[in-house]
């Protein structure tokens, strides 16, 4: 708390007062000075502090009619031992001395005793925390006469942690860059007094007085926006809408703890799914398409680990202790050349770093989940730590859920539990260590279990060779596998299990080439080992044959490199180029299938054996370029092309991730999935920024997505290849974006129209006549998505949620018959079909209870109904026999207004 | 807990407006198997229609082709097929020829994919097992073969059926529990039984097709099915994967559960193709596959059967049957009321005539075990 104390004195002794050209008339004939006080605060915003004997003791005579108040107040004073010092509009009189304006010289190095903000105070090799004080970057006596190369970290003032995402800049010359992964930025800036402001989300406002000689290093300390309760932001600046070039939306945990959820979690996927272009099947989903994209074409970082298992409990809960989790970046489009491997996003998360100043600590208590994380410097703050955990406590929401779910007799658990700690050896090297687990369980009967889990460690190295050219070095090992067991049949009574074990290393490069050139560039490989079925007998009876798929190698590897060009002010390029390439590695047996037809045990034409080594490699280029260019301060547009290359793929027959969805490399028989995206954009700003728009088309396509056979089996299927069929896509669509990102209203609509078809194999058709193209599962063309939040003050606001979308399509029976003396339906054409309308409405109340940075205890507490009109949204069509007739139902996953109601503590 | 009452209200009937319904999709079930093949024709209607027994199809002419010309069904019996019914007599199936069905309804022809004869193995064994007091009792079909991993099967079920009481219908003939219905008293004892429905099939892909065990019903612990004696008779049927497959489909298609994980219902196209107008939609696959057999018993005996306390109809004396019918009572006997053996009461008659027990038979099956 010293350090607050010596901020706020810092901020008093160099305040410039906003009010300098303020006059006052007053007449006053012998009397007490308070008279004169009184006059002056009456006419102007100044504010007199001072002890009684100034006050009433002292006698003045004044008959002034355009006099300045300071000047004034010192000519009444001239003959006392009175000062005046003046911070903004507050004058403090004090006997004999002036406050003190200039900290200590054992403080800063130079001070400055002048007590107007007037002069220069150059601050060195220290943390910029101050807006009022000039840094000098540079040495001064070289000083350079062309661009300097300014560079650091930016950190959080009240806990030390690094903060990335954070926008600096010169408005003139426009000249900006954002903080990256680790806090660390760059940026050149002409020689001379300059004055950088920075914007970010969670941030205040503010601003930083540079003295900039040379090339040198300038770490700077920002404060959090505490009150900042509604921020819904996801825009990292004001200008950002216009001036950045990637498709990337950015959302930082703290600013998305109001959108209101399923009892009360805050959960970034949800919050993810509220942006446009971003669509799931259904409420309860796992997975989430983006922009036609399947489920399995989102790439999920977290730290670095890959995970592949985003939810838990069906879908409920995002698999991310909010807790930890700091921000996520989603790449719908503008995917830079760094990332690969999937076709239609990128989301990375991070978790934050820990507090590097005190200890902390957060709880909460929901109504299903409770979770706890410490966070803590360690070694003089050179380090810092975070740990937490999440669990459930009961089974009791499964009985809530409707009987035919199949969920309701079940039981359900979960756990997850995430550490991450960082050390910084020197300014130019950071270690990291971070470590996610994460579990799910649940069974239908006692007869039954699943449980599916997600384990990643990995470990980074930051090292900066210099001021311009930084490394990140990572690598580290992800786990994922899933179980079931069912032994209702004890003749029959069988487990399953299935693993995914990678491991990966990575070196990514960033050099600072001039003021028009940025150059990332970088090698990644990944090592796959996929154990695709383990079945083995799960009762003493049963007859179940133990059995192994055959163990699946891989090796994927990329060089990247990208270009970002700014090649005016107008005009910034960001030009990639990703060569990509996959090893199939052995020892394998494998079929050879005849040419030209999809595979089929019929169509077997050799088998073979593999040894080790590589036994068949798929490789190809990716281009990702995007360009903007700025029209004017409120206008810009954008275009993009991306081309991405998929060597994974997930093999399901449901319409959403299930959590006995298996993966599958690519192989002999199984190409890669390949994808290109364009994109263009319009974006202006309105309203002095406060209002942004956005107008963006985009047009996609992807090859080999494999899509089941009808009747396929997929668990246990040594030739999956027969089992499955490559299937094209293409999407198309508009979004439209509306967002006010920051005031008492604040957040954003989005209307999108899109379309994603699904082409597949002639042979796959049902019937001779029936088309090849169809309406992929979450082809919802219209879509209106509203998020909102309103501050009553900075302690109560209320949070709202809209969602419209056409119904998603489903496939649906058209005739019925007899056979074998039951009666059976007769499906019409995939996906023919749609289920009524989507809609919901949220809402929340927040209430922040004292958010003084001093106190003990931080308390949040939220309450609120998720599907305010209680319409029951169908997710599901099925059809049942019943007493002879066929009878439709439908199911809706959260039919009813759910109320809730949570708690967080922060200490 | 308000909450839970909300929740249920979750499902909700359904009526899909503006589908295209479709209608009249020829469906043909059946195996072409040694000595006699059954083939059953019916037709789709539209989902929204009634449907409560199968549309036969009663005209149409049936074939089954063998690979090198030869041809069964040549001479269609013309007793009409007034249940769908068009038994071939294909007599022993050659194992080196492929066999196919031909139908033939007013201007269309329909005909299926060429298949080999597969060679059914025995069944092994058909047994029991129920896991504790109380359970159902689970009938398994166990078979083995190195080369056959997927099997159809359907069952039918007979099992004796007892009346309530015990009566004459010659009132003071003697005997007290007539070991076989005969004619002049009421029967005693008869037996019931029903044919499987629906689509069984299995794999044994899990197991390995050395030892393979498929649960074929349940019978609750309760069943009067197992009071005396109760016999399932198996039929078995190698089937080919793509046939499994499609018959796999259709059943997933009957019973989804309609949870968020169920799978994308569709159609698979069958191996039956409509030759005159490829676009009309056939449902049904045709294997040829010899066709084995195995008869089980479940006994007293055994010991399976729970007792539920027997609620036995009402009797009445012959001053209640006039004080309910008036003095003419004796009119409603023997029609509506019969007199127990060796006794002056009365029962409803069906209490005491077990051929009004369902479908139930005072005929003996043939072979039947327990005289």
């Amino acid at each position: 708390m010293k350090k607050a104390l010596y901020i706020s004195l810092i901020l008093m002794s160099f305040g410039i007062s906003g009010i300098a050209q303020q006059q006052v008339a007053v007449r006053l004939d012998n009397r007490p000075m308070s008279e004169l006080f009184e006059a002056i605060e009456k006419q102007t915003y100044y504010r007199i502090f001072c002890t009684p004997e100034v006050s009433d003791s002292l006698m003045v005579t004044v008959n002034e009619t355009h006099a300045d108040p300071l000047a004034l107040i010192r000519k009444t004073l001239q003959d006392t031992e009175f000062r005046i010092s003046v911070f903004q509009n507050a004058i403090y009189i004090i006997e004999n001395r002036t406050l003190i304006t200039a900290l200590p010289e054992n403080f800063h190095k130079r001070t400055s005793t002048e007590s107007s903000a007037n002069m220069p105070v150059f601050e060195r090799e220290t943390k910029a925390n101050s807006e009022m004080l000039v840094y000098a970057v540079g040495n001064p006596n070289t000083p350079s006469t062309t661009r300097v190369t300014m560079t650091g970290v930016v950190t959080n003032f009240r806990t030390g942690e690094t903060m990335p995402g954070i926008t600096l800049m010169l408005e003139d010359p426009f000249i900006g860059t954002v903080t990256d992964a680790f806090g660390f930025y760059s940026i050149r800036l002409p020689p001379g007094r300059q004055e950088l402001i920075i914007r970010g989300m969670g941030i205040k406002n503010s601003k930083r007085q540079l003295m900039l000689f040379s090339d040198g290093k300038l770490d700077i300390e920002i404060q959090e926006q505490i009150y900042s309760l509604g921020e819904v932001t996801i825009m990292a600046d004001r200008t950002d809408n216009i001036r950045s070039v990637s498709g990337m939306e950015r959302l930082q945990m703290k600013s998305i703890k109001n959108v209101p959820t399923i009892l009360g979690e805050a959960d970034i996927l949800r919050v993810v799914m509220t942006l446009p272009g971003v669509k799931a099947a259904g409420e309860v989903s796992s997975g989430f398409n983006v922009r036609g994209g399947a489920t399995d074409q989102n790439l999920i970082l977290f730290n670095d680990g890959t995970i592949y298992a985003p939810m838990h409990l069906f879908g409920l809960f995002s698999a991310f202790n909010p807790d930890i989790v700091d921000h996520m970046e989603l790449y719908k489009s503008g995917i830079p050349a760094k990332y690969g491997g999937r076709l239609s996003s990128v989301l990375e998360i991070r978790s934050k770093d820990g507090n590097k100043k005190e200890f902390q600590g957060t709880a909460s208590l929901g109504l299903l989940t409770s979770r706890l994380s410490l966070e803590s410097p360690f070694l003089k703050g050179q380090g810092s730590f975070i740990v937490g955990g999440r669990t459930t406590y009961s089974d009791w929401m499964l009985g809530l859920i409707p009987e035919k779910s199949g969920y309701s007799n079940g039981t359900a658990g979960f756990h997850d539990l995430t550490g991450s700690a960082n050390y910084k050896i020197d300014d130019k090297n950071i270690v990291y260590l971070n470590g996610y687990y994460s579990r799910n369980r649940f069974s239908f009967t006692n007869k039954d279990e699943y449980w599916q889990q997600n384990a990643n460690f990995s470990a980074r190295w930051r090292h900066a060779f210099n001021p311009k050219f930084t490394s990140v070095y990572a690598i580290g090992h992800d786990h994922y596998s899933h179980s079931s067991k069912d032994a209702r049949d004890i003749f029959n009574a069988f487990s399953l299990n299935f693993a995914l074990n990678q491991m990966f290393g990575r070196a990514d490069f960033t050099y600072y080439l001039n003021n028009e050139h940025t150059l990332n560039f970088g090698i990644t490989s990944t090592h796959y080992r996929l154990d695709p079925g383990h079945l083995l007998p799960a009762h003493e009876s049963s007859m179940i044959k133990e059995d192994r798929l055959q163990t699946e190698k891989s090796l994927e590897s990329a060089v990247y490199i990208s270009d970002q060009w700014e090649i005016s002010p107008r005009w910034l390029v960001d030009a990639g180029m990703r060569y990509s390439m996959f090893n199939v590695l052995g020892p394998r047996i494998y079929n050879t299938y005849l040419p030209g037809y999809l595979p089929s045990l019929a169509t077997v034409l050799r088998t073979d054996t593999a040894g080790s080594g590589v036994l068949k490699t798929w490789h190809g280029p990716e281009f990702r370029l995007s360009g903007r260019y700025i029209i004017n301060e409120n206008t810009s547009v954008k275009a993009g092309i991306n081309t991405m290359q998929q060597y994974i793929h997930k093999i399901s027959n449901s319409t959403t991730m299930a959590p006995t969805d298996v993966w599958k490399l690519s192989d002999v028989n199984i190409r890669p999935q390949t994808g290109v995206q364009y994109v263009a954009g319009l974006f202006r700003n309105f309203l002095n920024n406060t209002i942004e728009t956005s107008v963006e088309a985009y047009y996609k396509t992807m090859n080999n997505y494999l899509d089941y056979r009808g009747g396929a089996e997929l668990l246990m299927s040594p030739h999956i290849e027969t089992e499955v069929a490559g299937v094209k896509g293409r999407a198309y669509g508009v979004e439209l974006m509306l967002k006010k990102p920051r005031g008492r209203l604040n957040g954003w609509m989005s209307y999108t129209w899109s379309r994603t078809m699904l082409h597949r194999h002639e042979e796959l058709a049902s019937s001779a006549n029936s088309s090849n193209w169809y309406p992929s599962d979450f082809d919802k063309p219209h879509e209106i998505k509203f998020v909102g939040n309103f501050k009553f003050t900075h302690r109560y606001s209320l949070s709202m949620n809209l969602d419209y979308s056409t119904g998603r399509p489903i496939t649906l029976p058209v005739s019925k018959y007899w056979y074998e003396g039951q009666q059976y339906v007769y499906y019409a054409e995939r996906n023919k079909y749609r289920v009524p309308d989507f809609f919901r409405i949220d809402v929340s109340f927040n209430i922040e209870a004292g958010h003084r940075l001093s106190k003990l205890f931080h308390a949040y507490f939220n309450i609120g109904v998720y599907n305010l009109t209680g319409r029951k949204n169908p997710f599901s069509v099925y059809y049942v026999l019943e007493e002879g007739r066929i009878q439709g139902y439908t199911l809706s996953v959260f039919g009813a207004p759910i109320p809730y109601a949570s708690l967080n503590i922060k200490f | 807990m308000c909450l839970c009452l909300l929740l249920y209200s979750c499902i909700s009937e359904f009526t899909a407006k503006e589908i295209e319904e479709i209608s009249d999709i020829l469906v043909v079930e059946g195996i072409i198997t040694n000595n006699e093949t059954t083939i059953i024709l019916n037709r789709s209607v539209n989902l929204n229609d009634t449907l409560d027994k199968p549309r036969y199809v009663r005209n149409a002419e049936v074939y089954v082709e063998r690979e090198d010309g030869m041809l069964f069904g040549k001479e269609p019996s013309t007793s009409g097929h007034s249940d769908g019914r068009y038994v071939i007599k294909t007599g022993t199936l050659d194992i080196n020829y492929r066999y196919r069905l031909r139908i033939k309804i007013e201007e269309h022809e329909y005909l299926s994919d060429y298949s080999y004869p597969l060679q059914t193995p025995e069944i092994d064994e058909i047994f029991w097992i129920k896991e504790r007091q109380g359970a159902p009792v689970i009938i398994y079909v166990s078979t083995s073969d190195p080369d056959i991993l997927y099997y159809r099967w359907s069952y039918q079920e007979v099992w004796e059926v007892f009346s309530d009481w015990i009566a004459d219908s010659v009132p003071g003939s003697s005997s007290i529990m007539p070991p076989v219905a005969s004619t002049g008293t009421y029967p005693y004892r008869c037996w019931s039984s029903s044919r499987s429905s629906g689509i069984i099939i299995g794999s044994a892909v899990r197991t390995g097709s050395e030892r393979f065990a498929y649960p074929l019903t349940e019978i609750l612990a309760t069943d009067k099915k197992l009071v005396e004696l109760y016999q399932i008779t198996v039929t078995q049927n190698a089937i080919s994967k793509r046939a499994y497959d499609y018959f796999e489909n259709i059943q997933k298609n009957a019973s989804l559960p309609g949870n968020i994980f169920a799978p994308i219902p569709s159609e698979l196209r069958g191996n039956i193709i409509c030759i005159t107008d490829p676009r009309r939609p056939v449902i049904g696959y045709i294997v040829a596959s010899s066709t084995t057999k195995k008869h089980f018993f479940i006994w007293r005996s055994d010991d399976v059967y729970e007792e539920v306390i027997p609620q036995k109809c009402d009797t009445f004396e012959s001053v209640d049957l006039e004080e309910m019918h008036g003095p003419n009572w004796k009119q409603l006997v023997p029609d509506r009321y019969v007199q127990l053996t060796r006794s002056s009461y009365y029962t409803y008659r069906q209490c005491a005539d077990c051929t009004f027990r369902g479908a139930a038979t005072a005929q003996m099956p043939e072979g039947w075990p327990n005289p």
